[in-house]
């Protein structure tokens, strides 16, 4: 089933592409880059990547999310990919995910509403955060099943442009702590994830981004605190269609949290502005090998972003 | 350093880590930690306390109940009040992994353990259960003795447990405490729970509730999510003596949830989505009190309530009055105690507690204060008296409850021909519609209905609606009504029928029987498969099922109690029955923790029940000295029990091969892989289910029985799947002694003896019986299997000498002939005669072929066929080698096979397989879709309904093999018809 998801989702890229295949349309309002023209264009029509000041102005597409796809299957986002430029955003989500082992007799469907949110100091740093304002699981084995509804995890963390090369690359580096703030049980679980982000601008319509981390969550409470450490690999590339909507494709790579080899999955993310600063984003990831239970995790997020 | 900030966040982490974490108990699995002591808040005071901790050795072999399991390396720990043994680390029992789960619970001194196990469960999935590694006593005397036990889930690594149980001077029960810690990346879904494996005929579980106490939803392992209930507490009831009553109580929790069964109940924790890291910790208190009834229990339960939550509770009590009563109330009156008023519905009452009363007639209840109550007074399954009482505040008695007036009975069977008196069992059968309608009972919904009903059908004689007569007499209690009374010998003895109307002035009858001259000489009669209270599922005391082998006249019982060795030997020689009556310990093994997976299905399995025979009794050891028998194939468990025997010549013999799935457990072995009796069994492993039945991964292949059952149980509902199966087998070339057996756990469920095998053996039953002669007789397929046909064949072969039925081959001539007798009791209807070639009827006799006995009461008219047929007359392959089987009885049931074959996702409506699975069940004389019950894909296979008409042949008959047919089979003849001194098997085409 994994596999014939991540099959459409693949076969419906290009065809989005070619749907919404701009005009061979004029680039920056006001950066000259190879091929610009002098003239001026109006807003509606700016090319979707533009160039400006830090390199974070590049790319910068009011209401049109960026970076890595932010889904996976840990507690809040982490194990998620962060951008590498600082934004002001607000926003909401909700993130479902299923396990769904026939074999071993075990399903899980999770389903979590999130407050997510950055401030941009400036182009080069901001403070983000994400709040699982409510999670909810249900759980079957064989014979019995029972669900649970709490609030979850809190996640707070900051990134940082430290390294910036040519007209399109930038390196930063992130870290975030996660929050005991889940009520689910009397163990409190907190961690934290330092890594670096990439980003590099190929075209105006494709640019390509990578994140790496490593994350270390442990609980506290009574029982054992078992700490798992895990590192997260991630590679992908954005194009944008058009000014207004754009796709991208994940490869994640994860280790070391459920065994030494968790899983390669894929992620593949459709990016729409739908107005000003509102932007919309529908995500799945998908594992495909390792030793990952999750068959699939879907992604919706609406967000308001500071022009 | 402008990553200053991040490493001092990763810091404050660690430091969170280190610091936060409190450590209670053994939740943070610490080297040395100790489970906290549970229920902190409860407490007793008493004089002269005590408490006894000790590790069981071997000359400590004494059985303290009916169901006790303890052997040398258990622990025991126990006080003045209580004795309680936990399974030592590697001695495994049943559902337990590997040891660590509580085997025995009994009253000091009053030798009542009445639980098989009682384990801790997280659900009844196998990886629900805890695996168990380390045991550690903690003497912390004089303030209390302990052991802890730590594991995992079975096979789930991430998921330790720590378990607690402790017991402290002048307590009425155990403290147990367990500790459980989530520590895989996924949520579970736990239900936290002591796993109380009652496994039917046993003690039943009560709980209180709106239409509850013992009426509990019933459930299938895919239903069983929507049983779960809350209660204040779980007792139970027990079915027979010596009587213990348990009861439940969470510490931690206000109430305690699970769901209820007569084979599993579970009582615990709210079932609870578990995250990762996250722990679950539960406390409570099981008691142990004597006493017939769930009163027992469910009065501590509430007093244990009182100290832990103040909850007020008052004392009823009352006595029960029953005219003309004999001494004492035995289980057959019973008083139930319901919150609710005279309006409040039946369903909407709430059963409290139940009670028997004692032997003059009292009876005590604690129940909630400030509540009103309604008290019910069953009598012989019952409700005979019911009275409402306004809110109850103070301790109150209830009065005297007047009982209608019973029958006082006494019978006395002796021999027709020499006068003794005889060991036999009586059958009383309502005579008329008011009787039999008025004489119905059950045990409060429970265990089935009776006409009459005389005591719990699990339990004693008298049981249901029979009676044993010891030494030629038995009195006992009845109700009064117009009933016929069947006195019943065995299928080789007369039967004697009396039909009389008991009043209140009671009476005395008399029967007399008589020994008939059928059974071949040179055989020895034998039940290969029966049980008793040593098994987990049967509470018939060992004095009753011994009595019941002489009460049918068997030559020799095969003990073949689940998972453990049992010897009755003892109990024989204290009857004075060791000269004419035998037993053979053996053990039935009983697969409980499902693993094994075929080709195509998901689901773990089980490889079903064997018996094997001799075995030596060893006590102080786990199961009795029985084979480990988890997660073995077949021919790993032979290969077990190789070591075992106490003969060279054993008996390995395949249960009930076709039986369905009980609890998720197959029963079977066959039906368990699915095999398909329409395609040949492969020479070796090849990847199929039939690879899998023939393969070998030890010395012996999972085939490699020496017997299987054919006719199993009185009803023998499943016959035709089991006579298809071996006949499949059989063609196949595999020799495997067809075996009739009652497979009976108590009075009722089947009658021992019947059916039985009629066994060709040099030796006799008493001092002199040689098993080894038995089971040479058995390997050999020297044996009649028959619940009353007795039916005498041989064949001549090409010298014109006639050879007895059995493995052997026989080389047929041209001139070659079946000598043929069949003799049955008059009592016993012959009304078909079969012979089987290949697995096809070639050949049946029937209407004026056989002779009919005038007098079914009689002695006389015993051979009803008696002829010689010439293998010309069989419809034999030309050429080629052939088995053939003789038949005799009634006509078989019109059976089918609907599809009952594998089935799963990608086959959701099953194969045939070549096996009957469905009857027919409208009657229209044909087996379709329509026979088939509703939701089910095939089946039932329900045995024709007993006639109803006293004209009707199998009349009498079915009063006393209760619910079956007449049937006998005889082994079969191997015929080596292309004289290559071997037997070429004919397949499975060749039908």
């Amino acid at each position: 089933m994994r596999h014939l998801l991540l099959s459409a989702a693949l076969a419906s890229l290009p065809a989005l592409a070619e749907e919404a295949a701009p005009p061979a349309a004029p680039v920056a309002e006001t950066v000259a880059t190879t091929d610009s023209t002098p003239a001026p264009v109006p807003p509606a029509e700016r090319a979707p990547f533009a160039a400006s000041g830090e390199g974070c102005e590049v790319g910068r597409a009011a209401g049109l999310p960026e970076g890595p796809v932010p889904l996976a299957w840990y507690e809040a986002d982490v194990g998620t990919g962060r951008r590498t430029c600082g934004r002001t955003e607000f926003g909401v989500g909700t993130r479902l995910r299923a396990i769904i082992d026939t074999p071993g007799f075990y399903g899980n469907i999770g389903a979590s509403a999130l407050l997510f949110g950055s401030y941009a100091f400036s182009p080069r740093t901001e403070l983000f955060g994400t709040l699982e304002a409510y999670d909810f699981q249900f759980v079957q084995n064989a014979t019995l099943q029972g669900t649970a509804g709490t609030l979850g995890q809190l996640t707070v963390g900051a990134t940082h442009q430290v390294f910036r090369y040519g007209q399109g690359g930038i390196v930063s580096a992130t870290a975030r702590l996660m929050l005991p703030t889940a009520l689910s049980s009397p163990t409190r679980t907190v961690g934290g994830e330092v890594g670096a982000a990439w980003s590099h601008r190929f075209s105006d319509r494709l640019r390509f981004h990578g994140f790496g981390s490593v994350d270390l969550t442990a609980g506290l409470g009574a029982a054992a605190p078992l700490p798992r450490v895990g590192v997260h690999l991630n590679g992908g590339a954005e194009y944008v269609v058009c000014s207004g909507f754009s796709a991208v494709l994940d490869g994640n790579l994860h280790f070391g949290r459920r065994a030494l080899f968790d899983t390669f999955a894929p992620a593949l993310g459709l990016r729409a502005r739908l107005w000003r600063g509102l932007g919309l984003e529908l995500a799945a990831a998908l594992p495909l090998v390792g030793a990952e239970r999750t068959d699939a995790s879907l992604g919706l997020r609406l967000a308001w972003r500071a022009e | 350093m402008r990553h200053t900030w991040m490493v001092a966040a990763l810091a404050l982490v660690g430091a969170a880590v280190a610091g936060c974490s409190k450590g209670e108990g053994c939740l943070g699995d610490a080297a040395g930690c100790r489970v906290e002591t549970p229920c902190k808040s409860l407490s007793w005071t008493c004089e002269g306390g005590s408490l006894e901790l000790k590790v069981l050795a071997r000359e400590d072999e004494a059985r303290p109940g009916l169901d006790a399991l303890s052997s040398a390396g258990d622990v025991q720990i126990g006080n003045d009040q209580v004795v309680a043994v936990i399974a030592a680390i590697g001695n495994q029992n049943f559902l337990d992994p590997n040891g660590g789960g509580l085997l025995d619970l009994y009253n000091r001194g009053k030798d009542n353990d009445s639980i098989n196990q009682v384990l801790t469960v997280t659900g009844i999935l196998p990886g629900d259960s805890v695996r168990y590694t380390k045991l550690e006593i903690l003497d912390e005397r004089p303030a209390r003795v302990a052991v802890q036990v730590s594991g995992t889930l079975d096979g789930r690594p991430d998921h330790k447990v720590y378990t607690r149980y402790e017991v402290r001077p002048c307590e009425p029960g155990i403290r147990i405490r367990t500790e459980i810690v989530n520590g895989a990346p996924d949520n579970a879904m736990w239900a936290l729970s002591d796993g109380f494996y009652w496994s039917k005929r046993e003690p039943l579980p009560f709980t209180p509730g709106e239409g509850v106490g013992f009426n509990h939803p019933s459930f299938n392992l895919l239903t069983i999510n929507g049983a779960y209930r809350t209660a204040p507490f779980l007792a139970s009831t027990p079915v027979t003596d010596p009587a213990a009553s348990y009861a439940l109580v969470a510490c931690n929790q206000q109430v305690i949830e699970g769901f209820q069964s007569d084979v599993v109940s579970t009582g615990g924790l709210v079932r609870t989505v578990v995250p990762p890291r996250g722990y679950q910790v539960y406390e409570r208190f099981l008691g142990v009190a004597a006493g017939r009834d769930a009163a027992a229990g469910a009065s501590l339960a509430q007093e244990v309530r009182g100290k832990l939550f103040g909850e007020k509770t008052v004392v009823l009590s009352g006595k029960v009055e029953a005219p003309a009563s004999l001494a004492g109330s035995g289980f057959r009156t019973s008083v139930l105690v319901l919150e609710g008023t005279a309006e409040t519905p039946a369903e909407k009452r709430v059963p409290w507690s139940q009670a028997v009363p004692g032997e003059d007639g009292a009876f005590r209840v604690r129940v909630p204060a400030g509540k009103p109550w309604v008290v019910e007074v069953h009598h012989f399954g019952k409700k005979s008296v019911e009275r409402v009482f306004d809110a109850v505040n103070a301790d109150a008695d209830l009065g005297t409850f007047t009982l209608p007036a019973t029958a006082k009975v006494r019978l006395e069977v002796s021999d027709t021909l020499s006068g003794a008196w005889l060991d036999s069992e009586v059958f009383l059968v309502a005579a008329d519609d008011a009787t039999r309608t008025g004489a119905a009972g059950t045990f409060h919904g429970q265990m089935g209905s009776c006409s009459p009903w005389l005591g719990p059908p699990p339990g004693a004689s008298p049981a249901c609606n029979r009676v044993l007569v010891r030494s030629g007499v038995a009195e006992f209690e009845a109700p009064l009504g117009k009933f016929h009374l069947y006195a019943f010998k065995g299928p080789f003895w007369t039967l004697a029928r009396r039909t009389e109307t008991f009043t209140p002035a009671g009476g005395t009858y008399a029967f007399r029987l008589r020994e008939l001259a059928v059974q071949p000489q040179g055989t020895i009669t034998a039940d290969l498969h029966v049980h008793g209270a040593a098994s987990f599922d049967s509470s018939l005391p060992d004095r009753d099922r011994v009595l019941s082998f002489a009460a049918t006249d068997l030559d020799v019982a095969v003990a073949t109690d689940h998972d453990v060795v049992y010897d009755y030997s003892t109990v024989v020689a204290e009857l004075g029955l060791q000269q004419k009556l035998s037993t053979v310990t053996g053990v039935e093994t009983t697969a409980h923790i499902p693993w094994f997976k075929i080709p195509g299905s998901d689901f773990p399995l089980v490889i079903g029940h064997y018996n094997f025979w001799p075995l030596a009794y060893q006590p102080w050891l786990p199961r009795n000295g029985g084979p480990y028998d988890e997660q073995l194939e077949p021919g790993e468990l032979f290969d077990r029990a190789d070591t075992l025997y106490t003969s060279s010549v054993p008996v390995v013999q395949l249960n009930h091969p076709w039986a369905e799935a009980e609890f998720g457990r197959d029963l079977g072995f066959p039906r368990a892989l699915g095999l398909n009796a329409l395609q040949d069994l492969p020479a070796k492993d090849d990847g199929t289910v039939g690879g899998m039945y023939v393969r070998a991964r030890g010395k012996n292949a999972n085939n490699a029985h020496h017997a299987q059952e054919v006719m199993n149980g009185t009803e023998n509902d499943l016959l035709p799947a089991y006579r298809a199966f071996w006949f499949y087998t059989l063609s196949q070339g595999q020799l495997s002694t067809g075996t009739a057996n009652s497979d009976s756990h108590g009075l009722v469920d089947n009658t021992v003896g019947v059916p039985r095998n009629v066994v060709f053996a040099d030796t006799a039953p008493g001092t002199g019986f040689e098993v080894d002669r038995l089971n040479e007789g058995i390997r050999a397929g020297r044996v009649l299997g028959t619940n009353g046909p007795v039916i005498t064949a041989e064949l001549s072969d090409k010298d014109g000498t006639f050879r007895p039925y059995g493995f052997t081959p026989v080389q047929p001539g041209s001139g070659s002939a079946l000598r043929l007798k069949v003799s049955a009791a008059p009592w016993v209807p012959v009304e078909e005669i079969r012979v089987v070639v290949n697995g096809a009827v070639t050949k049946t006799f029937s209407g004026a072929d056989l002779q009919r006995p005038g007098d079914a009461f009689g002695w006389e008219g015993l051979v009803r066929f008696d002829r010689e047929i010439p293998l010309s007359e069989l419809a034999l392959p030309a050429g080629r080698d052939a088995w053939v089987v003789v038949e005799a009885g009634a006509p078989l049931p019109v059976v089918g096979d609907v599809g009952g074959g594998f089935s799963s996702e990608t086959v959701p409506h099953g194969t045939k397989d070549g096996i009957p699975d469905t009857a027919d069940n409208d009657g229209d004389g044909a087996v379709t879709e329509k026979d088939v019950a509703t939701g089910a894909k095939v089946g039932p296979m329900r045995p024709p309904p007993p006639p109803q008409d006293e004209a009707h042949p199998q009349f009498h008959f079915s009063q006393v093999v209760t619910g079956g047919y007449p049937f006998a089979f005889t082994n079969p003849f191997i015929l080596d018809a292309d004289g290559n001194g071997r037997f070429d098997a004919p397949g499975a085409e060749s039908k």
